[in-house]
């Protein structure tokens, strides 16, 4: 039979899970679901218990509900603790991989263009990031303010490498098509297998992307 | 107070400079003397409250949010902007800032939009960095990609919603008009409302609150005759028409629901006529996929494990949750109640079954009521909701066809269907997950959302991204002119058949009534629908044995158009002002060739240009006379698919059109339930309360507000105040069966085929804001069903009545009426 606050106790499973992963897993919408329905109703047992005495309940007096109210009351606390620590969980990594500079719609797998077929699709999915609907929006909205507070600094990275690069200039080769492209001083033309010495602050970003590769 | 001088002189004398070039020059009056707009200035100049926040208190450039926007708004001088010298700029905008990849051309798109809206003082004003910063974050709520490619119609598309939305090369971002003229605000997207509060408190800088209007009456004669100068530059702009885009079935962006990531997914394979046969079963798998995570999100079908016991001694009746059984779990279940979503289907051996992703099991209706009573029809190929009794039997074997039976095929037994009702629908708010912005905090019903403002269902931006922006833009344009008529005013004409003379004698008479309006308030768009012709054109062998004669050739079918474009060029003010959509019935070519008027595969294309050419070349040949040339500048005629979508101001508002003789074929294709809905509420009252507040229906279809109800009573002999009149009935009959759905083809593919890879277009999820629902086995009605207007206009000839013709006027986000008039 089961009891009051497993449902939680599955979320919190997740959650520790879920830090030790390079990826983030699917969102649990049953599973959150589930526990806000199950404080929900909670709510409603006490409230209906509480309904005869008209506010003026003792404790002392009916120990059998007295003890009813504070075990529904403890658990619909647990439950809203594992919801936070769930989300508190995933927004951190959320906010990581904003950090790290991956790009939402990798994240939510819309890009056009991209391969999304049924099977590809289904394959893929146990081992790349997928984000709830609201997650996405969060992530937007993140990487705006980021966007905001990087805007004031433009000539540091912030989200760049903190280790200090050995070269000014670095060989890269060139993964996938991407066409003729805009840099800080000129334009470089982006073809497939083709190999370019260029400046590393220019592509850093690219390379993030997967358009490049740093040879060497 | 603090008193700003006018730091800006500098600026100006540069522009004066620029000005001399004559071919450059756009506006030959002298910019007003600077001293007019610094004067206003100090005047507003109200709030200098200095940055208390830490965070941003040390912005690159501090001084320059200060500088007084005022006179270098007026008047913009375009200027050719090479590329190169925009670069630097661009580059720190997209990929230092937004991690975004410029290519060169949309470099040189940014280059030549920046030089023609922000004129020479780009680079000084920060009028760019905006720009750039719009850009930016318009393409990544587009879903755009990491690289930035000047061809591609989103930053088209950016560029000339941005033009909208600048006046003297700022961007309007406030909805009273206040401009956003810090170089900061913008960037921290803030919802609309609490903008100018958060840029006061966050960022200390003063809100600049120069309507457009005062700053340039303070220019004096000057200013007059420069608002007057931009009046035709604007022209455009400000007309609604800009923003109503026909989608066609076929360029609509293909979705497909992922139920992993609980998430729609763009279908990106090429779309095909003929796809391999594991289409078929994912069009129906998506279907099943949309529907359920719609009804899981419902209140009533959320239940918690732990609290279905103890309920029974709180014995709330009023509230009771449902659970979907999958039809194989009903296995070695007899005699339990269940409750099952699945699509109605007839097997091979002739009987109704439900079959969902599991299985199929044959269903007994013989005695099933429908809930809410008589609301909706049910035909198989709905997804319907059955509750009821499993009763399973000896023979599990030899009911279905061989190797058809067991979890995934046909399951032995029966189910016996005690109460059957249509998935309940959701209302396009929630799905879009804009009710929490609406401050609808207070409204239980929607505690969870679909979330899915992000995705751009229509191809013309998400709700999210550029949905506000949008709403903006249409208070702006439309909600400013209070007298007179409505320029966003849509009329609707159904089943305009051109092979009778009377009926272009109605669109004349009704094209007439139109044309006197005053300029400016002729309505935005005529949407026309076909058939076009009474019978199936181009199948003369079979499709004409009732009239003798057969369906017109391709040279009658092409003559019906020259005689429709005759028709047209006699109102030349509404042809150059409005968009005229035409959408085809079955009975338009080329398909009708082969389906001789039947029912053809949805969606179909457009009537073909070969036909149609005359009719845009009297649109041509209007807008020259008028001296149109432009692009987008003149009326123009749109043939477009079956169903197609009309998105005005990007999401904000989107009509379906789809013209279809459905309540024919749900009549013809109905399940028969049991005779008498009363009966079954007297024997099982209780469980038939909790059916109805379950399926929440019941309030629904009371909530149902008709429009068209005062018109219908006047007409309809009933005299009883309190009877529904009948055609009242049908019409909400017909509009929850067709939401409920979500599909406009709810039928079995033999009889309303859809095309696998184009099903998408057919699905109402999220709802639109208006339908648009031609059918002439309806009776003429507007709707409005969980926040979605649907119109009916019927035939615009009245049968039965000669000499009148009947439409439907519509005004975007209103109700839409049915207009008759005698010819």
């Amino acid at each position: 039979m089961p009891m009051y606050g497993d449902q939680g106790n599955k979320l919190v499973q997740h959650a520790k899970r879920m830090q030790n992963l390079a990826h983030l897993p699917p969102y649990q919408t049953e599973l959150v679901r589930a526990v806000t329905c199950e404080v929900r109703d909670l709510d409603k047992d006490v409230a209906s218990l509480l309904e005869p005495f008209q506010g003026s309940f003792d404790p002392s007096a009916d120990q059998s509900t007295a003890c009813t109210l504070l075990v529904n009351h403890l658990s619909m606390r647990r439950n809203k603790r594992c919801l936070l620590a769930y989300h508190r969980t995933r927004t951190d990594k959320l906010e990581e991989l904003v950090w790290n500079g991956s790009d939402v719609l990798d994240l939510v797998g819309q890009q056009a263009g991209g391969v999304a077929n049924g099977a590809t699709a289904t394959a893929d999915s146990g081992a790349s990031s997928s984000l709830s609907p609201q997650e996405e929006d969060y992530v937007r909205q993140y990487g705006d303010l980021l966007a905001a507070y990087k805007g004031q600094w433009t000539d540091i990275d912030l989200t760049g490498s903190l280790e200090p690069p050995r070269d000014l200039f670095i060989d890269v080769r060139v993964l996938k098509d991407a066409g003729e492209i805009q840099t800080e001083y000129g334009a470089i033309n982006l073809t497939k297998n083709s190999q370019f010495y260029v400046r590393q602050g220019d592509v850093e970003r690219l390379i993030a992307q997967g358009y490049l590769q740093k040879l060497g | 107070m603090m008193i700003v001088s006018s730091p800006s002189k500098s600026p100006k004398k540069k522009q004066n400079q620029e000005s001399t070039s004559p071919e450059k020059r756009k506006h030959p009056k002298p910019p007003p003397a600077p001293f007019f707009g610094a004067r206003k200035n100090v005047a507003t100049a109200e709030n200098p409250i200095p940055s208390s926040s830490p965070a941003f208190a040390t912005p690159a450039h501090p001084l320059r949010p200060f500088q007084p926007p005022a006179p270098a708004k007026a008047a913009i001088l375009p200027i050719i902007l090479p590329p190169p010298t925009l670069r630097p700029l661009a580059f720190r905008t997209f990929t230092k800032k937004h991690n975004l990849t410029l290519t060169s051309s949309a470099l040189q798109e940014l280059a030549a939009f920046i030089g023609r809206h922000c004129g020479s003082g780009w680079r000084e004003e920060g009028l760019a960095e905006k720009v750039l910063e719009e850009v930016a974050r318009g393409w990544k709520n587009r879903n755009g990609g990491v690289i930035v490619d000047g061809a591609s119609s989103e930053l088209k598309d950016i560029l000339k919603n941005l033009e909208g939305n600048m006046s003297g090369g700022r961007i309007i971002t406030g909805s009273n008009g206040q401009r956003g003229g810090l170089s900061r605000q913008n960037s921290l997207m803030l919802e609309a409302s609490d903008e100018a509060d958060h840029s006061k408190t966050r960022l200390g800088l003063r809100p600049t609150s120069l309507a457009r209007e005062d700053s340039q009456a303070s220019f004096g004669m000057s200013g007059i005759g420069l608002g007057e100068d931009d009046e035709p530059d604007e022209e455009g702009i400000k007309d609604a028409r800009r923003w109503l885009k026909v989608v066609s079935a076929f360029e609509q962006p293909r979705f497909t629901y992922n139920v992993a990531k609980k998430h729609f997914e763009r279908v990106t394979t090429h779309p095909t006529l003929l796809p391999p046969p594991s289409h078929k079963t994912d069009s129906f798998r998506n279907r099943y996929h949309i529907i359920h995570q719609r009804l899981l999100r419902n209140e009533s079908f959320q239940t918690s494990a732990v609290t279905s016991f103890s309920r029974s001694s709180s014995n709330n009746t009023s509230f009771r949750s449902h659970k979907i059984t999958p039809i194989a779990n009903l296995l070695g279940r007899h005699g339990t109640t269940h409750l099952l979503l699945g699509m109605l289907i007839i097997l091979p051996t002739g009987s109704l079954a439900i079959s969902d992703l599991t299985g199929a099991i044959v269903l007994d209706l013989s005695h099933a009521a429908a809930i809410p009573h008589d609301s909706a029809w049910f035909t198989p190929g709905m997804i319907v909701l059955v509750d009821g009794i499993y009763e399973e039997e000896e023979e599990s074997v030899g009911k279905g066809l061989s190797g058809s039976s067991g979890v995934g095929g046909t399951i032995g037994g029966r189910f016996q269907g005690f109460f059957i009702g249509q998935p309940p629908c959701e209302k396009r708010r929630a799905t879009l997950g804009v009710s929490g912005l609406d401050g609808m905090a207070g409204d239980k019903e929607h505690t969870i959302g679909g979330g899915f403002g992000w995705i751009d269902f229509l191809g013309v931006g998400s709700e999210r991204a550029i949905g506000s922006k949008m709403r903006k833009l249409e208070q702006r344009l439309l909600r400013q002119q209070h007298t007179g008529q409505q320029r966003s005013r849509m009329v609707i004409l159904g089943e305009l058949n051109l092979d009778q003379p009377r009926s272009l004698q109605a669109l004349k008479k009704v094209l007439s009534l139109y044309a006197t309006d005053r300029e400016g308030e002729t309505p935005m768009s005529f949407i026309i629908t076909g058939n076009f012709t009474s019978c199936g054109v181009m199948a003369s062998h079979g499709g004409g044995a009732t009239t003798g004669t057969g369906g017109a050739g391709s040279i009658e079918y092409k003559e019906y158009f020259d005689a429709l474009a005759s028709t047209l060029a006699d109102f030349p003010s509404l042809l150059t002002t409005a968009t005229f959509v035409f959408v085809p019935g079955d009975n338009d070519g080329w398909v009708s060739a082969f389906g001789g008027g039947a029912a053809v595969p949805l969606p179909r294309k457009g009537v073909p240009a070969l036909f149609t050419s005359r009719v845009r070349r009297t649109f041509a040949s209007a807008n020259q006379e008028a001296g149109l040339t432009g692009e987008k500048k003149g009326g123009e005629a749109v043939w477009t698919s079956n169903p197609s979508r009309l998105s005005l101001f990007g999401p904000s508002h989107e009509v379906v059109v789809f013209r279809d003789d459905i309540s024919a074929r749900l009549r013809r294709a109905n399940v028969r339930l049991k005779g008498k809905g009363k009966e079954a509420e007297a024997e099982d009252g209780d469980v038939d309360v909790e059916m109805s507040g379950g399926l929440g229906t019941q309030d629904n279809v009371d909530a149902m507000e008709v429009d068209g109800v005062e018109q219908q009573q006047q007409q309809s002999p009933v005299t009883d105040a309190n009877a529904v009149p009948y055609d009242v009935l049908t019409a909400r009959k017909l509009v929850k069966t067709i939401l409920d759905q979500g599909f406009l083809a709810p039928f079995r593919q033999s009889i309303r085929p859809a095309h696998w890879d184009y099903a998408s277009p057919l699905y109402l999820y999220p709802l639109p804001t208006a339908v648009v629902l031609v059918d002439t086995t309806a009776p003429p009605f507007c709707v409005t069903y969980e926040g979605c207007h649907v119109m009916n206009p019927s035939s615009i000839l009245v049968s039965g009545r000669k000499g009148v013709a009947r439409w439907i006027e519509y005004e975007a986000g209103r109700a839409g009426k049915v207009r008759e008039c005698t010819f």
